[in-house]
């Protein structure tokens, strides 16, 4: 019976009085081995180009070698080395991402503040774009926009802005429209606070830490997109190399060489796993729990 | 099921003295954890006879609602029961296992509890709700006519609109008789009620309390009441157990132990109730300016309601005419919906009117000049309800204080609104050094004197109160009234005082102001309106308030 | 027991029919959301006209790349590319909705049911996905909900939560390399028939086993969290009712208005899964279409990839309304 029996909060809250309240202030074990992956993530993609060879060089006395000493990822059909490869693809992978998350993120966050902070006709325009946005899938919109725009720096990541705002927007807006309408701030109001004071006070410091979670929750959405556009053949043009199209060309040799396709592939779950990780180290940090985060998420 | 089929049918006659259908022995309550601290109830024992209602009284935390989840083996997982014996009808629960317990106690125990919309699944219509709770094995013939005999007996009205309807669909009200049918179902010997009406309007709780006391004697039920409320105890139990901490620290019949408590706590407790309370009363000061502080005139507001048939227009406000003196302090009485909070709302700015005017000192609202308004605006201040969401959670106490300073005071140096801070925590009693306190390591009470504090820093000459002790328990809810009445001798502050409970306003307010579907149906002297009221909604809210009869005829064997 | 004391006090007629019989949802609810979905398609319809008008003349675009002047001539004439905006916006909205289409480039015929065609294999794959991923995510969420144990309700839904760190395509290549390399067991690419399927269905299955994991498991323990239970519990149900009727059930409304949220990204994962399967659908025909830049081929299919989601998104609203009836006001 235990499953079904119910928590009376009060009840119990009542029975420990000094239950300290406060989240805890730390990002957990799991959010320090979010960041460390992401760290080694980012630092190689920088050093790439310092350390190692030219992700195009072809050498045709090395194809199709398997993992080695000398090749650590082995080679691919035209004999060029999988690391460097997955290394410069970072590149391009993570400034995408990057790229997109930022625009996304900040997007997102200015919609759900406008609309929390002037309410009425902003707000609803705000929420009828972000239904408008669900009800166009992002596939459709990379289809439509990469195929006849072209598959160029700016319109890959528009379709990853358009794709993803919408996270951050949810998770903000949400927040945002239960500070704006709690008693604490029609005290400000009362007070003689006005919106920029109400905002600067209440609303910008509450939301902080949710952007943190928020974006994270944007950045790993957007790599996802980006390396599936990537593989659907949408995204970055060979012969500049991006995880999602590595994968994708390294399939025909699947029975032969897995490793072209595995270790890009990897490198977007390691990629995705430390974006997870960090996001929700940060939500039980600044939030109360993943379960929160996930909620949130939604 | 044998135990109701000895039951009369019918009673006629003054419920005698059953038998105990409910004997609590030694009863204790604790957290189910291996190294479980102090038990949170430990060592309570009561007894309910057939036909007779035993009252469970305390503050939030005392222990009465766990009591009685165990008693009715419905305690949250978090918890377990420690010790002790617990009879039903005659079959003692100890040692039985759990399936049989389970069994026993749904056949002989009906349960009622606080928030009547909320005990009802979302999901299923009233209907199969009522139809789930009859016993196992009832035909489908059967248990149609059965539901539909529950509904009447509670006194629902549309029988066949109510079962029809999910929960959403019907009022509290409603929605409790349902609950109640629904613990009736299965014919119990024992109706626990767990606070059955706080989370209604007080002239539904009497109704709904009615028609548990008609039940009671009908239906020959035994009554375990839990409620903070002591006048509905004093109104509707012939036997009270005071809890306090986990424990019963005073038992014996209402009447007595009302009127004489021995134990310290209860005559606290008593003492706190504020129909007992001394009413504060401020002489009136001459008023030097004949301009009336406050001035609402025909103030309408409508709002738009989405409900289950669309979209509807809820007027909230429909024409209401009103002036506060200086130093005049009134009580704006209604229940839910009439209104109360949105003229309060309105008066303050944080609502604009659909028509109608506001005027301060004279001044309409809309025609006040920057100067008229920035007075304006540290004049009136605002408390809040409900003290959790009232301060902002990451703020401390001294930036919570701070912060109307900031804005009305921009004069003033960091030094001297440092020293404004400690004045007023001082003003409401609180110590120093909570300065520094977020609003997570405070008590209701000390939030609540927080948010006074708040409102009295710009030092404003009217205050507009919603509800300001009505999430509170009663000793707390005592003090901060005392705070409130001191305050104002002591500013000669004026008050606008929102609540439902006619009690507390008849304690604070020389002035009573009636709201009913968005106007005004009354207004007067207090003392005058609750002795002589003219309209008859009036005469039934002041019926209604609990507490009023002492019920001295019922306590004979 | 038949003679209660309640028929004695208040005797009276049963009453015939106790409920007053409804429609589970009004045609009013269906209407509202069918309305939205007409204006998401309108929506789908103006951005392809916006982004070919964007590329300068789109009749370039619409015909093969060998195609002689008049050809083009002749197109542009037809479709109106030589007229004012607002006039090509309503010739192209005429010949959308009366579904006259230039040819196919790559096939030289009319591309509408060349797309057409591609619906039952499609929708085959999402069935199929759809639900192995909701019994998946639905047990691994009940139990990581209901579980007392620490490793069954914690261990299952991480599992479940990392796969969502794993792009789509990415699962299908290691389930192509473990299950069609390595062991044998299933063929590497589709042909179309029942064994083939497996691997896609799967494949699209773990794109949704992380959001109807997590999601039942948030509304599963919202609903334990509930005080109605305890009304329930106080009847003194059979435990799968209990289960079952109390807590299931009224799990499922949030449960498919999330999954009807996230349908998008699902969407997205299923022309994944065909290209990485190369199976015959509509997602693997748009990504070939995009790649031989078969234009009127690749408009068709976004539009009848926009009218199916719709589609979709209307079946999910009507079942969350269904199973949750405070949805329906």
């Amino acid at each position: 019976m235990t499953l079904l029996q119910t928590d009376d909060a009060d009840a119990v809250r009542a029975a420990e009085p000094d239950r300290p309240a406060r989240p805890r202030r730390t990002i957990g074990i799991g959010g320090w081995v979010g960041a460390a992956l992401l760290a080694v993530v980012v630092l190689t993609a920088l050093a790439g180009p310092l350390t190692s060879g030219d992700p195009l060089a072809q050498d045709f006395e090395a194809i199709l070698r398997p993992p080695s000493a000398a090749h650590l990822f082995g080679t691919d059909e035209l004999g060029r080395d999988v690391l460097v490869r997955v290394v410069f693809g970072g590149r391009t992978a993570l400034a995408i991402t990057l790229v997109s998350a930022v625009v996304a993120s900040a997007l997102g966050l200015s919609l759900a503040l406008l609309g929390a902070l002037y309410g009425g006709w902003v707000d609803a325009l705000a929420g009828r774009l972000a239904d408008v946005q669900l009800a166009v899938p992002s596939i459709v919109l990379a289809i439509v926009v990469l195929s006849f725009v072209g598959n160029s720096f700016v319109p890959i990541v528009a379709v990853l802005v358009l794709g993803s705002w919408v996270l951050t927007f949810r998770v903000i807006r949400g927040h945002a429209r239960a500070v704006v309408r709690a008693q604490y701030v029609e005290a400000a109001r009362v007070a003689g606070a006005g919106r920029f004071g109400v905002a600067r006070r209440h609303l910008v410091p509450s939301v902080l830490p949710l952007l943190a979670v928020a974006f994270t929750i944007n950045a790993s959405s957007a790599l996802l997109l980006e390396s599936s556009l990537g593989y659907l053949g949408l995204g970055v043009q060979p012969p500049q190399p991006d995880w999602g199209q590595m994968v994708a060309s390294g399939q025909a040799q699947i029975f032969t060489a897995p490793w072209i396709a595995l270790f890009p592939g990897l490198a977007v779950v390691v990629t995705a796993v430390g974006l997870q990780l960090l996001g929700d180290g940060l939500a039980e940090r600044f939030v109360g729990g993943p379960a929160v985060k996930r909620g949130l998420a939604q | 099921m044998t135990a109701q089929t000895v039951r009369p049918l019918v009673t006629t006659r003054p419920t005698p003295t059953g038998d105990p259908v409910l004997r609590v022995r030694d009863l204790a309550v604790g957290l189910d954890e291996p190294d479980a601290r102090e038990p949170i109830v430990a060592g309570v024992s009561f007894e309910v006879r057939a036909g007779r209602s035993v009252g469970l009284v305390g503050e939030s935390g005392s222990g009465k609602t766990l009591t009685a989840l165990a008693v009715a083996g419905l305690l949250p997982s978090a918890v377990r029961v420690d010790g002790g014996r617990v009879e039903v009808a005659g079959r003692d629960l100890t040692g039985l296992d759990p399936r049989a317990a389970r069994a026993h106690l749904s056949a002989t125990v009906g349960v009622v509890f606080q928030n009547p919309t909320a005990s009802l699944n979302p999901r299923m219509r009233i209907a199969a709700q009522l139809r789930e709770a009859l016993p196992a094995g009832t035909s489908r013939r059967e248990a149609r006519a059965r539901v539909a005999e529950l509904v009447r007996a509670v006194g629902i009205p549309d029988v066949h609109k109510t079962l029809g309807a999910f929960p959403h669909e019907l009022s509290g009200g409603l929605n409790q008789r349902v609950v109640i049918a629904m613990a009736l179902a299965r014919e119990p010997a024992v109706l626990i009620a767990d606070e059955p009406t706080t989370a209604l309007d007080v002239s539904v709780q009497a109704q709904v309390l009615d028609l548990v006391d008609e039940l009671r004697e009908r239906l020959h039920l035994g009554v375990l009441l839990v409620s903070h409320d002591i006048g509905v105890i004093a109104d509707r139990t012939d036997d009270v157990h005071v809890m306090s901490a986990g424990r019963i620290v005073e038992s014996g019949p209402t009447g007595e132990v009302l009127r004489d408590p021995a134990h310290e706590y209860t005559r606290t407790l008593l003492a706190a109730t504020p129909s007992r309370l001394e009413p504060v009363r401020v002489a009136p000061r001459e008023d030097p300016t004949p301009v009336p502080q406050l001035r609402v005139e025909g103030l309408r507001r409508a709002f738009t309601v989405r409900g289950g048939t669309g979209r509807a227009r809820h007027v909230a406000l429909d024409g209401v005419d009103l002036t506060v003196a200086r130093g005049q302090a009134i009580g704006l009485v209604g229940e839910s919906g009439s209104g109360k909070t949105t003229l309060a709302r309105i008066v303050v700015g944080l609502e604009r009117p659909d028509s109608g005017v506001v005027s301060y000192q004279g001044t309409p609202l809309t025609g006040h000049d920057r100067a008229q308004r920035r007075r304006w605006r540290q004049e009136v201040q605002y408390i809040f309800q409900d003290p959790y969401s009232s301060l902002d959670p990451r703020l401390t106490v001294a930036q919570t204080l701070r912060e109307p300073l900031e804005i009305a005071r921009r004069d003033l140096s960091r030094r001297a609104v440092a020293a404004r801070v400690d004045s007023l925590l001082d003003e409401v009693e609180l110590p120093r050094s909570f300065r520094d306190r977020h609003p997570a390591e405070l008590s209701g009470g000390q939030r609540q004197r927080v948010g006074i504090a708040r409102a009295l820093a710009t030092e404003p000459s009217l205050i507009i109160a919603d509800e300001p002790v009505s999430a509170l328990d009663l000793s707390v809810q005592a003090r901060i009234l005392q705070l409130l009445g001191r305050l104002r001798r002591e500013r000669n502050l004026t008050y606008l005082f929102i609540s439902h409970d006619l009690a507390v306003v008849r304690y604070l307010c020389e002035d009573l102001v009636v709201l009913r579907g968005g106007q005004i149906v009354e207004q007067g002297r207090t003392a005058e309106v609750l002795a002589r009221p003219t309209s008859p909604y009036t005469r039934a809210l002041v019926e209604a308030i609990p507490g009023r009869s002492h019920h001295t005829d019922r306590d004979a064997p | 027991m038949s003679a209660s004391e309640l028929t004695q006090e208040r005797a009276g007629p049963p009453p015939r029919r106790p409920h007053v019989p409804r429609p589970p949802v009004s045609l009013r609810y269906v209407g509202g959301r069918l309305l939205t979905g007409l204006i998401a398609v309108w929506g789908a319809v103006t951005l392809v006209f916006f982004a070919l008008y964007a590329t300068g003349n789109p009749a370039i675009l619409l015909v093969p790349p060998d195609a002689p002047p008049d050809e083009i001539a002749r197109l542009t004439r037809l479709m109106g590319f030589d007229r004012p905006l607002p006039e090509q916006y309503g010739t192209f909205l005429h010949s959308v909705l009366t579904g006259s289409f230039p040819d196919s480039i790559r096939y030289g015929e009319d591309p509408l049911p060349i797309a057409l065609e591609k619906i039952p294999a499609s929708l085959a794959l999402g069935v199929s996905g759809l639900v192995i991923g909701t019994l998946l995510g639905g047990v691994v969420g009940y139990v990581s909900a209901t579980s007392r144990s620490t490793f069954l309700s914690r261990v299952p839904l991480g599992v479940a939560v990392g796969l969502e760190s794993i792009p789509t395509f990415f699962v299908g290549i290691v389930l192509v390399i473990v299950f069609a390399v390595q062991l044998g067991w299933f063929p590497v690419t589709s042909t179309g028939d029942a064994a083939s399927l497996v691997l896609p269905a799967f494949t699209l299955a773990f794109a949704f086993v992380p959001t109807v994991a997590r999601v039942f498991r948030t509304a599963l323990l919202d609903v334990l969290q509930a005080e109605h239970l305890r009304t329930a519990r106080a009847k003194g149900l059979p435990r799968h009712t209990l289960v079952w009727r109390h807590v299931v059930a009224n799990s499922l409304g949030t449960t498919l208005n999330v999954v009807g949220i996230q349908a998008g990204v699902l969407l997205g994962g299923a022309v994944v899964t065909e290209s990485v399967f190369g199976w015959p659908g509509l997602g693997q025909l748009s990504i070939n279409a995009v790649q031989n830049r078969d234009y009127p081929l690749v408009i068709v299919c976004v539009l009848v990839i926009a009218v199916g989601f719709v589609l979709i998104n209307l079946v999910v609203d009507v079942l969350a309304a269904i199973v949750e009836p405070r949805l329906r006001s």
